[in-house]
């Protein structure tokens, strides 16, 4: 019986792991780390400068790609498309629950994309705004 | 007995030649997992047999400026990557189909775009007007499956 309770419990902490609202929250939460370190006076992560972020035009990056929305639309609710035309699921978290789920995948794309569209890397503290604005469209 | 069949023999030898001329079997669709993972999010995985291996190597050797993007790739990915594309291009193991692709070009001549090639630019400048190309649905040379239905099949006969 003990046995059961054992594999039972550990299948339920198992669950846990493909959560991918946990895996978004433990994202969100390395950048509100890396926030504070970056400005101690840090308070939180705002979905209105997120939306700032990504909805304006920026002059530092590439001519191409002036803002966020040039690929992803605007809002990005429904699907984008790359310079290419190749399609690209929606960024809105609703639309897309896989998204900002894995780590990797996000800071490739920041990394990238922060250097076409800013013409610098985005600091955690945009990164989690931008997050933010994601998660309440 | 109203099949003319002594027409039969006529009519072969003029259909066979049309028939023939230009056609290709359809190309490998690409399956390497690498190539996938680190190409397709942002276009198309364009067949490597459409480019010598010198415009593999090239677009390889400077992913930090691939076509205004930095598309920079981990060491091993990009070797594992390089050799692929390099080992299936159109004057290596795409020869079949290379002859074609890669036809008009001199043996150091190295494009980086498909739409570079001769072979390309005749196929697609004598029937299309280049505004073609900016519409909105295609956007770019680089976006063939627009009009190439079946291209994911490596079919880009459509005529």
């Amino acid at each position: 019986m003990r046995y059961v309770h054992t594999l039972f419990m550990t299948l339920l902490a198992g669950t846990a792991w493909a959560d991918p609202g946990q895996e978004r929250q433990a994202i969100v939460e390395g950048y509100a780390r890396q926030a504070r370190q970056e400005m101690p006076a840090f308070a939180g992560f705002s979905a209105q400068r997120g939306e700032s972020l990504f909805r304006s035009r920026h002059a530092g990056g590439k001519p191409d790609t002036p803002t966020c929305t040039t690929c992803h639309q605007d809002p990005p609710t429904t699907p984008g498309a790359t310079r290419a035309n190749k399609p690209i699921d929606p960024m809105a978290i609703s639309k897309n629950p896989g998204r900002i789920t894995d780590l990797a995948k996000v800071e490739k794309w920041f990394g990238r994309n922060c250097e076409s569209v800013l013409g610098r890397p985005c600091t955690a503290l945009e990164k989690g705004d931008v997050i933010a604005y994601l998660n309440q469209l | 007995m109203n099949f003319p069949f002594a027409l039969l023999p006529g009519l072969l030898a003029i259909w066979t030649p049309v028939a023939l001329a230009d056609r290709h079997p359809p190309l490998p669709p690409v399956t390497h997992q690498a190539t996938i993972q680190a190409c397709a999010d942002c276009h198309m995985i364009f067949p490597p047999q459409m480019l010598p291996k010198a415009s593999w190597e090239r677009i390889m050797n400077n992913l930090d400026q691939h076509f205004g993007e930095n598309a920079g790739l981990d060491g091993a990915v990009r070797q594992e990557i390089a050799a692929y594309l390099a080992g299936q291009a159109g004057d290596t193991g795409g020869r079949a189909w290379g002859r074609k692709f890669l036809r008009g070009l001199g043996p150091g001549d190295a494009p980086l775009r498909i739409s570079e090639t001769p072979y390309w630019r005749r196929e697609h400048t004598q029937e299309l007007p280049p505004a073609a190309f900016q519409k909105a649905e295609v956007k770019s040379p680089a976006n063939c499956p627009a009009c190439h239905l079946q291209a994911k099949q490596g079919i880009y006969e459509d005529d």
